[in-house]
């Protein structure tokens, strides 16, 4: 008798068993006195002693399977299962639930919109050397450029340190690290944390959270970048926008623009200053040891608090930072 | 800066009204609001400052945005004294003072300002004080060029541009004395300084009611120095925050030449002489246009001849305009922003109009996207972790507790923050105790940087308040642990309440507990990054059942659980797949000082069906050890 062949069968049989007699039934037909599983037990003595050994544990262990399918039915289908009185409009348990932070929210979006536009994801060290965060950026020491970013200085010394070192004010320095390693074309975001000088209101933060972004090619154009930041935008805000486009200044771009957005429904009627970008400088790539005249491309910068405030009607910057979860759990 | 809507209507007849002017400002040179009235606030940017910090480069970017004519009065003065010997100007070094032009004239009085020339000042934001001090005011304001007057009668044997000497004084017009030193630049004359160069005039030789003789200055100076005394006075002013950004040497007779007109037409000035002490001017720039390269760069279908509208409008020269699809361009002189072809397509685009860019998807070849590994551990984290109930916090980077190994800040914003954080630890103890107030039990973490003198690092921070806090930390954070691929982990006492966490001898974080209901916990992500890079490995299932057995001990209380695991463990007994502690109370029988422990002792075989008398004689190990080491009582 072949053990496996009987065990399917009797499973399947066992799947359509609906009361306690088609159950008992299914005992006595396996498991009861004369039933198929006894009978192979029974025959075991008339094996070889090698025979015996392989077919009985088998056989054995078939045995002790059906019995607990028999217990577990017999459970399901009789009285004590089904009358059982349970309270259904109790409220359910309370789990302990966690939340993320919704900067890591938006910063995940973010990053997930962009992954699917084929951009990498880096990041870079927040405590920067003046040359990075600076020079090697075309932001002339000693010029008023400069106070575009006030900064928190470093005042201890740390080992082989060369150049000043300082709380970084913005994520571009990671444009010259990665092209220094890096060769084009290639297009990557950077977020992370960020540092400015200055008094705290409910729209600045001595730190916050920025996205870099870089794609460089031999083609890259303007109007790619206008194309990358209006998809971004549409798929971050899931709303109907209107863009604008502005000139603006930053030493390590040229042409530099200021991209404005505008909700088109629900009376949000203002224009929305978001990003700060451009085509990267030539000095920039310079500075990163690649050759200008072969290379185009653009870089953008956007605040994610600023996004995330626009986003889930947050109206205070600082709320971010009080580690409060009354705020935290509505995320 | 501050702009006169009234003047720039003067100097750009057919400029449009206010309101539609700034808009296009705005959408085409440079961020501009309306102020009350006349009045409208322009944010320059700062390489503009040579030709667009007064109305006449405002109405010359006016002109070019909405195609107009200007009216710009800038004739140059032609046969006039010079180099007389009445006026003495000497400049000692001109690479600070590349340029230094002085006149001197004669006045009949000095009087007051004509009423529209007051009104133009106030829309600026200054105020009138005496025809000659206003004269040169809005000369700075039509032009960019700041001008300072002297009474020439109080100037003694001519001026002198030197640096100061250390510790030398200055007392400004409003009365305020200046300590300078030898990086400053001083306009000085035989008895001592006169001006603070570049950034305010002095009260000696200052223009009275009574002054009969001026001595007219319109100098360049250098914008490293400017901007490095207007720091450390601090003193900003009209003059300093133009000389700071830097100014075409240029501009300095452009300036002088108008103030000349206006103080003879409106006071009657004479003019006796004049000197003009210039370093080399900078030469002319011509850059060329590839109107092919600039499509390619922008992505527009620009032909030649609108680029060339283009930057004709802003008064650049067009040369060389034979060649199909490039020409030479020369920009102004006062454009010390144009320097390279980059600099040339930013102005066609602006003017052509940002908006007017089509959005073009990039054709680029496909690379696949990389996301760096520590971005990947923290979500991870970040996942596992809040799916245990933990929720994020995010902290400030500064605090007020000082470590020996903690940077420290130069300039900190307040007390509170003076130094970079080189734990999460403290601030998230802090954050349990905030929220203590609206919450029971409260499960938090941080994900962030840290420094010390080593240098900078990413660290996980866990912190929670509920009963046996330590208990579920070092749960979640096996089963963390074991989230993101690390499974041989180890939780090593280290003192009484602290514990460190290592793998293979890495320390890569640590446990505290601050008291029975309240623990946190410190990692180090930079060097969990590195032990987890391996991938899952697929292990058999196992074929063979596990047996069980249990174990009851009574102990004295001061014995740790992991002082028994450890004899447990080093009895290297055969085929044990896992000791567990599945029961634990103290003051067993009403006896504060002992506590019973239950233990299960899994063993399972790879190769066969364990029977119970080989289980049997090893389990008997563990009691035997357990009483003779550890004095334990089996229950």
């Amino acid at each position: 008798m072949d053990i496996e062949s009987l065990r399917k069968r009797a499973l399947d049989e066992a799947e359509g068993i609906e009361d306690i007699k088609q159950l008992e039934f299914f005992r006595v037909k396996y498991l009861g006195r004369k039933g198929e599983l006894t009978d192979i037990l029974r025959s075991l003595k008339g094996l070889s002693l090698n025979e015996r050994k392989n077919l009985g544990q088998a056989a054995n262990k078939l045995r002790r399977e059906l019995e607990e399918v028999v217990e577990f039915k017999h459970k399901e289908l009789s009285a004590e299962g089904k009358d059982e009185f349970i309270d259904i409009t109790r409220p359910g348990k309370k789990v302990a639930v966690g939340h993320l932070h919704p900067l890591t929210k938006i910063e995940d979006e973010i990053k997930e919109i962009f992954t699917s536009l084929n951009f990498s994801i880096v990041e870079g060290p927040e405590l920067e050397s003046e040359y990075y965060n600076f020079d090697a950026l075309n932001i002339p020491p000693s010029h008023p450029a400069r106070d575009m970013w006030d900064t928190f200085w470093i005042k201890s010394k740390i080992k082989n340190q060369k150049s000043k070192l300082l709380m970084r004010t913005h994520t571009s320095p990671m444009q010259i690290r990665y092209m220094e390693t890096h060769k084009p074309p290639f297009q990557i975001i950077v977020p992370g944390r960020v540092f400015r000088y200055e008094a705290t209101d409910a729209s600045h933060e001595i730190n916050f959270y920025q996205l870099e972004g870089l794609m460089v090619g031999e083609n890259i154009s303007l109007a790619n970048f206008k194309f990358v930041i209006e998809a971004f935008f549409k798929r971050l805000f899931k709303e109907k926008i209107e863009f604008r486009f502005r000139p603006s200044y930053f030493p390590f771009v040229e042409p530099a623009v200021e991209v404005d957005i505008k909700f088109a429904t629900k009376g949000r009627g203002e224009w929305l200053e978001v990003m700060g970008a451009g085509m990267v400088h030539p000095r920039v790539f310079e500075a990163a040891h690649l050759n200008p005249r072969d290379l185009q491309g653009f870089a953008f910068g956007v605040g994610i608090e600023r996004l995330a405030m626009i986003k889930y009607k947050i109206p205070d910057i600082r709320m971010f930072y009080t580690g409060d979860l009354k705020f935290i759990n509505q995320f | 800066m501050k702009f006169s809507y009234a003047f720039i209507k003067k100097l750009v007849p057919q400029a449009p009204a206010k309101a539609k002017l700034i808009d296009g400002l705005n959408m085409k040179a440079f961020e501009t609001e309306p102020l009350p009235g006349d009045a409208f606030e322009v944010k320059l940017s700062p390489n503009r400052y040579s030709d667009a910090a007064s109305h006449w480069g405002i109405a010359r970017e006016a002109a070019a945005i909405f195609n107009l004519k200007t009216k710009i009065e800038d004739k140059r003065i032609v046969n006039f004294p010079e180099d007389k010997g009445l006026l003495k100007i000497k400049v000692l070094d001109k690479k600070l003072c590349p340029r230094y032009a002085g006149r001197l004239f004669e006045l009949k009085k000095v009087g007051s300002s004509p009423q529209w020339m007051k009104k133009i000042l106030d829309s600026c934001g200054l105020r009138p004080i005496n025809g000659v001090v206003d004269i040169m005011n809005y000369v700075m304001l039509e032009t960019g060029q700041p001008l300072h007057a002297f009474d020439a009668n109080e100037i003694e044997k001519g001026i002198i541009v030197r640096n100061a000497k250390n510790k030398e004084e200055v007392t400004s017009l409003d009365g305020v004395k200046y300590h300078l030193d030898e990086k400053d630049i001083v306009i000085a004359d035989n008895k001592g300084p006169l001006a603070i160069a570049g950034v305010k005039g002095g009260k000696r030789a200052e223009v009275y009611k009574n002054t009969k003789r001026i001595i007219v200055e319109a100098a360049n100076f250098d914008q490293v120095s400017i901007y490095k005394t207007m720091k450390k006075l601090p003193l900003v002013t009209d003059a300093s925050l133009r000389f700071s950004h830097g100014l075409n040497p240029r501009l300095a007779i452009v300036g002088i030449d108008r103030a000349t007109i206006l103080l003879r037409n409106i006071l009657g000035a004479k003019l006796l002489d004049s000197m003009d002490v210039s370093a080399k001017l900078p030469g002319k720039k011509v850059i060329e246009f590839d109107v092919d390269k600039f499509n390619k760069f922008i992505g527009l279908n620009l032909d030649k001849k609108s680029a060339i509208t283009y930057l004709k409008r802003l008064g650049f020269i067009i040369r060389d305009s034979k060649k199909t699809n490039s020409f030479l361009v020369e920009p102004s002189v006062l454009r010390d922003d144009i320097n390279i072809f980059e600099d040339l397509a930013e102005e066609v685009v602006r003017l052509c109009g940002l908006n007017e860019l089509k959005s073009l998807p990039p054709v680029v070849g496909l690379h696949p996207a990389e996301v760096q590994d520590d971005v990947v551990l923290k979500n991870k984290i970040r996942k596992i972790l809040v799916g245990f109930g933990f929720s994020e916090v995010y902290n400030y980077s500064f605090v007020g507790q000082k470590d020996k190994d903690s940077l420290e800040l130069e300039n900190p914003i307040s007390q509170d923050k003076k130094y970079l954080r080189i734990s999460l630890s403290l601030v998230l103890k802090g954050n349990l105790r905030a929220n203590s107030k609206d919450f029971g039990n409260i499960r938090i973490f941080e994900v962030s940087r840290v420094w010390s003198t080593k240098g900078e690092s990413l660290h996980l921070g866990i912190a929670l308040k509920e009963e046996d806090a330590l208990l579920h930390l070092k749960g979640v954070l096996s089963h963390l642990l074991e989230g993101v691929g690390l499974v041989e982990i180890l939780m090593r006492p280290d003192g009484k309440n602290h514990l460190l966490i290592e793998s293979d001898h890495d320390i890569f974080g640590s446990i505290e507990v601050v008291h029975k209901g309240e623990a946190v916990a410190e990692i180090n992500l930079d060097n969990l990054v590195k032990l987890t890079l391996g991938e899952n490995e697929y292990h058999p299932l196992p074929k063979y059942p596990a047996v069980m057995r249990d174990i009851s001990i009574v102990v004295p209380t001061e014995v740790r659980v992991g002082e028994v695991m450890e004899v447990i463990d080093n009895l290297s007994l055969k085929d044990v797949e896992d000791v567990d502690l599945i029961d634990y109370f103290e003051k067993f029988g009403g006896d504060p000082k002992k506590k019973s422990l239950t233990f299960r002792i899994v063993f399972r075989s790879g190769e066969k069906t364990l029977r119970d008398g080989e289980v049997d004689t090893e389990f008997a190990k563990v009691s035997r050890a357990l009483t003779n080491s550890l004095k334990a009582v089996i229950r």
